[in-house]
């Protein structure tokens, strides 16, 4: 009998996914997510047992941390449910912004605590622990989802854990306890394995990374295995009855499956398995380590997707992409990063008649019974190669002018005497800011092949005045002169200039891809050829025979 | 006893005070009719009947613990000239002599009021008087033709005026007052029925389902202010004849009995609700007189019947024209005397006509009115309207609109007169007991 | 094309746990399950002057015990005045309540035999907000929200029918009165 966890394609049950989808659904008065993609992303991880570095229970750890310092600025338990649930909208700012007003109203009630600009540092007997304004969003996030977790089923036991602890920092002598912060995060830990094993079955996904790995093991040896775009396709096609039925889950299920090795081969190799998700767990992301080449297996485990950056913080008051035309192509992009360097094709199917599969089952969805139109089935909507091609090559002029609007932006901030500083973190640490001078991202660029030396001072001012018109051209919110001065605006064009040269670095290296498969017209015979495969198995999935009911499928 | 139906006026349009009831609770409401919404204006209300807050309270006090319930029959959403009508319906409840009724068609007198009422009983102005007759007038015009009488009582002044200048439908009486005393005392609404202090007179003035032996409040005299010479002064038009004639209007019965208002069912209301014996010994200083009323004594002259002029002005970014045909309402500025005979002189870009208002009050009397042209012309029927031929028995208000002509110069003169009578006139001779009053009035272009 | 170095046994263990947590992950991120309730959003509701209307929100406290234990925490640690206590028990009418600062009572309408007029007495004392709803929880935990009208004279009062669903929670002594 198929359990509910197969019936979901997700180790998570319902329960679990339900107890998710509250907070990723969660909105502020105005309709706004009230939890960023990162955070979100963030949580996921920490919830599926990933995101907590060496020691997965350190989120727990720092939460209760949180839970002290707010406690210590008068927050008794109306005041810290206020901090943790009542946000609207829950920003590394906003978090600042609550704790000041406490800190305003009463100060500190016990010794130990610290105001920083990046955040509240606590000092347990010299061992000093600091919990960064940055790091807060991620923090009441998980705060909610252990006080609504299980139907609230939790909650109760949630506050009482946080009262013992509270209590006994009370009656510590320097006004903090650290053991009893350790027994508190302990026994947040231990509520969370028990959610995890009820709700979390764990070898719900071994099936899926056993069938990637035995058809690989078939084309290689027992040391070495390897794959192209074309086993990919070759898989799905073998596979699409079940776990592996969309073409674009086959796709993510090998991004993930060589994510996954490539953390086991790096974490042998003695490396840090993720460089960038530990960085994220202590909130301080620099979007410059995100100027590395695609070309490293350990690449992939580092891989994240720096698009993400823009939706926090000060980055997210600038406009820099629009949805739907830049956004949404770009996106999938650097979702997978150097897996789509490394298999442009692939993810041109991805994209293609991944398309394609989403719409026929959508159209499955809503009207169950009525055939799928022909069209659909034999992929006459399905957007070319070449389409694809221009529509990134369009994007990356557009990512050149934004580049260039940005330079300019931090210039002008840096001629106002704010830019390259090292300790501004106007978002409160959300992003290390440490170089993002306008020289940095020059040179960023430089890097990137678009000066072939050093420049000269002509070619300099010639790079200013291009990039003061690139500015002016680009109408959008947050690119107006006047408020260029403002340490937040600085600040959101020094972190989109960091997701900007990442961006255009994966966007440049794939057009170059799709140059190299369009030689002799190769694109344009590729989607012909990949139309015709498609369009076979999608009339096997969803084509109307007589012995079958579609709608069984 | 009188059977009053007391409205407020407002913007909103007439609303009615229909119960006055006490409850058990610390706060004054004002409640939709029968029903458990208390409206918002409750707080202001409670203010105006509050112990050392209001005029109720001081007028009609001291009252048992617990607050008062009005009923009205439409919301009152903001300011505060429901005040005048509130007071007098508290004093109708307290006097015992009259009743409210919730049924118009039961009343006797209709009384329309709108008007601050302060600590001390002075009327307060509260504008908005074309506003609020407007919302009115639906109303008014279907009542004008019943039984009951009708009155439009308004503070003296500005608003007096306002009221006066306005085209209401005739045979409506419309008074102006500057204090509760002198209202009430020409409403013969005795103001502070409970004053005597006997445990048989302490009862609290609410309905009650058993006549009680509340003792006859001392009349305070009919002084109604009726702002004479002011009124001619500042801004009137107003004449009035000298002595007012001996017919009374209809005016509830002298004595004071405890009645009941519109009864609920007896299992819901309690027969009585006991009235803690005052603990103030001195009379007055529970219920001190308005210091205006000692200054109205004695009654005044009679003010009816009288005459006005008002000037028709087409309103700003309007033309004469479009008032000529009835497309706008003209804008009317009464015009004041300049001696005991003449108006003064009129003129000015948008004067488009007069208006001649003849007022001969309540009671009905033979009146006739002539006017006669002394120089230029006026378009429209220079013969009075056909109440006013002196033939037979007339009352209230009557409007005799006249027109200037269009593009023609030169003043225009004319003298009105009107002559009054017990009995009917003939051609405009003055009998015996009549009065005639002739004014004149020139208009320049 | 992608090459892998075969990792022996624990590394393969490692990967697959490391491939299970990456799908967990985007399996949560994709959705495919209805949301349920967030503390968040029972909190905003909670402590609303005048929620909007949330019918799943409601119909899970219908539900849920949990949740309505939740909700009635949220309430009473915002709650300006608790009135808990039931200062005489009556046979026919509704006892009156107090609290520190404040008492709430009910007194039937000498008008309308069909109406009650429910008073809260309030004295103001430390500079207290004035309550803007009164939350009467039951027994089974399940909170029954009143808006209040203004305070006038430290007084808030107003007009219920017979039939009103607040007059059986004030009667019933078990019931926690808390005003916010």
């Amino acid at each position: 009998m198929m359990s509910e966890q197969h019936l979901l394609g997700s180790g998570a049950d319902g329960q679990f996914l339900g107890d998710f989808r509250a907070l990723a659904e969660a909105t502020s008065i105005a309709g706004a997510a009230k939890y960023s993609p990162l955070v979100l992303r963030r949580l996921a991880l920490f919830l599926v047992g990933y995101g907590g570095g060496r020691n997965r229970d350190a989120p727990l750890f720092e939460l209760c941390h949180l839970v002290n310092i707010v406690d210590a600025l008068g927050g008794d338990l109306a005041g810290r449910w206020q901090f943790f649930l009542g946000a609207d909208r829950v920003t590394g700012a906003q978090c600042r912004g609550e704790l000041a007003h406490l800190h305003d109203a009463s100060g500190w009630l016990r010794d130990g605590f610290e105001w920083r600009d990046d955040g509240v540092a606590i000092d347990y007997d010299g061992d000093e622990f600091v919990v960064t304004f940055g790091r807060m969003p991620f923090l009441l996030a998980l705060y909610e989802f252990l006080a609504s977790m299980d139907d609230f089923a939790h909650h109760g036991t949630l506050n009482d854990a946080i009262d013992r602890m509270l209590a006994k920092n009370a009656e510590a002598a320097g006004g903090t306890h650290m053991r009893a912060v350790q027994d508190g995060a302990n026994g947040l830990a231990a509520a969370m394995r028990q959610y995890r094993g009820r709700h979390l079955e764990q070898g719900m996904h071994d099936d899926a990374f056993m069938a990637i790995l035995n058809y690989l093991r078939q084309r290689g040896d027992d040391s070495r295995v390897s794959f192209a775009d074309e086993d990919i396709l070759q898989f799905w096609c073998l596979h699409n009855r079940g776990d592996f039925r969309t073409y674009r889950r086959t796709y993510q299920r090998f991004a993930d499956f060589t994510a996954a090795m490539a953390a086991t081969q790096a974490r042998r190799l003695g490396e840090t398995a993720a460089r960038l998700g530990n960085d994220w767990e202590s909130g301080e992301v620099d979007p410059d380590d995100l100027h590395h080449a695609p070309a490293e297996l350990g690449d992939f485990a580092a891989w994240s997707d720096p698009l993400p950056l823009l939706d926090s913080g000060p980055a997210a008051e600038i406009k820099f992409f629009t949805g739907a035309g830049e956004r949404e192509p770009l996106a999938p992009l650097t979702e997978f990063g150097p897996f789509t360097r490394r298999l442009p094709l692939a993810f041109l199917r991805y994209v293609a008649f991944g398309s394609v599969q989403a719409a026929i089952t959508t159209a499955l969805q809503f009207h169950p019974g009525v055939a799928v139109e022909t069209d659909l089935l034999a992929c006459g909507t399905a957007e070319t190669y070449t389409t694809r091609r221009a529509l990134y090559e369009k994007l990356l002029v557009r990512l050149d002018r934004l580049r260039k609007a940005t330079y300019h932006a931090l210039n002008q901030a840096g001629g106002a005497g704010g830019a390259g500083a090292a300790d501004e973190r106007a978002d409160g640490g959300v992003i290390s800011l440490s170089a993002h001078a306008p020289e940095r991202v020059f040179e960023a660029a430089r890097r990137q092949g678009e000066l072939a030396s050093e420049p000269s001072e002509d070619q300099l001012a010639a790079l200013e005045e291009e990039a003061a018109k690139a500015f002016k051209q680009i109408a959008r919110r947050g690119f107006e002169a006047e408020d260029l001065d403002r340490d937040d605006r600085r600040e959101g064009f020094r972190i989109g200039a960091g997701v900007l040269y990442a961006v255009g670095k994966i966007l440049d290296g794939y057009i170059n891809d799709l140059k190299r498969l369009d030689r002799g017209g190769g694109l344009e015979a590729r989607f012909k050829q990949d139309t015709a495969t498609f369009a076979v198995e999608f009339d096997k999935l969803y084509g109307v025979t007589d012995d079958r009911d579609r709608n069984a499928r | 006893m009188t059977e009053f139906a007391i409205f407020a006026l407002t913007t909103g349009g007439l609303v009615q005070i229909q119960r006055i009831s006490r409850e058990r609770a610390p706060l004054s409401m004002m409640v939709l009719g029968r029903g458990s919404a208390r409206l918002p204006v409750s707080d202001r209300y409670d203010d105006f009947v509050y112990p050392g807050g209001g005029p109720v309270e001081k007028f009609f006090g001291p009252f048992p613990d617990g607050g008062f319930r009005l009923e009205v029959s439409a919301p009152i959403d903001s300011g505060d000239s429901w005040q005048l009508a509130a007071f007098m319906a508290h004093a109708v409840v307290a006097a015992g002599a009259h009743s409210l009724c919730r049924d118009v068609a039961e009343a006797e007198t209709i009384l329309c009021l709108t008007g601050t009422v302060d600590f001390d009983g002075l009327i307060g102005g509260v504008g908005h008087i074309p506003e609020k007759l407007r919302a009115a007038r639906e109303d008014l015009t279907a009542w004008q033709s019943g039984a009951a009488s009708l009155m439009i009582i308004a503070p003296s002044g500005d608003d007096h005026e306002r009221l006066l200048a306005n085209e209401t439908p005739s045979g409506l009486t419309m008074l102006g007052a500057e204090n509760v005393g002198d209202l009430c005392a020409e409403l013969e609404i005795p103001l502070g029925a409970v004053e005597v202090e006997t445990p048989e007179t302490t009862e609290a003035p609410i309905e009650d389902d058993t006549p009680g032996d509340q003792a006859e409040a001392p009349k305070r005299g009919r002084a109604l202010e009726w702002s004479l010479m002011a009124l001619v002064l500042i801004a009137g038009a107003f004449v009035f004849f000298s002595k007012r004639d001996g017919t009374a209007p209809a005016k509830p019965p002298s004595a004071t009995v405890q009645l009941k208002l519109t009864p609920a069912p007896a299992a819901k209301v309690p027969a009585v609700v006991p009235t803690p014996k005052p603990e103030a010994k001195n009379p007055e200083a529970v219920k001190p007189e308005p210091a205006k009323l000692e200054q109205k004594q004695p009654p005044l002259e009679p003010k009816m019947p009288r005459l006005s002029v008002f000037e028709r002005h087409a309103p700003v970014g309007h033309a004469c024209t479009e008032v000529y045909f009835d497309k706008i309402e003209p804008e009317l500025r009464p015009v004041p005397l300049v001696t005991s005979i003449q108006f003064k002189t009129s003129q000015g870009p948008a004067l488009c006509g007069i208006l001649l208002r003849i007022e001969l009050g309540p009671n009905e009397i033979f009146a006739a009115a002539s006017l006669e042209l002394l120089a230029g012309r006026l378009v429209g029927s220079l013969r009075a309207p056909p109440d006013l031929s002196g033939r037979r028995l007339v009352k209230g208000r009557h409007d005799w609109p006249l027109d200037l002509p269009h593009r023609v110069a030169g003043p225009v003169r004319y003298r009105l007169s009107l002559t009054t009578s017990q009995t009917a006139l003939r051609k405009q001779n003055q009998p015996d007991g009549g009065k005639t009053i002739t004014l004149v009035h020139e208009v320049l272009r | 094309m992608i090459e892998i170095e075969m990792p022996d046994e624990a590394g393969m263990t490692a990967a697959r746990q490391h491939f299970a947590r990456l799908s967990e992950t985007r399996a949560l991120l994709d959705g495919g399950a209805d949301a349920g309730i967030s503390a968040g959003r029972l909190y905003a509701h909670a402590m609303a002057a005048a929620p909007m209307p949330d019918a799943a929100l409601e119909a899970a406290l219908e539900q849920n015990l949990a949740l309505r234990r939740t909700y009635r925490d949220f309430v009473a640690a915002g709650a300006i005045y608790r009135l808990g206590e039931v200062i005489a028990a009556s046979t026919d009418g509704i006892p009156p309540r107090r609290g520190v600062g404040c008492r709430i009572s009910v007194t039937a309408s000498q008008a309308e035999a069909d109406q009650f007029i429910v008073i809260l007495e309030l004295d103001g004392g430390g500079g207290a907000a004035t309550p803007a709803v009164l939350v009467l929880c039951d027994q089974s935990d399940r909170c029954h929200r009143f808006p209040l009208p203004s305070a006038h004279r430290g007084v808030i009062q107003f007009i219920v029918q017979a039939d009103d669903p607040i007059l059986p929670l004030l009667r019933d002594p078990g019931t926690e009165a808390l005003l916010r």
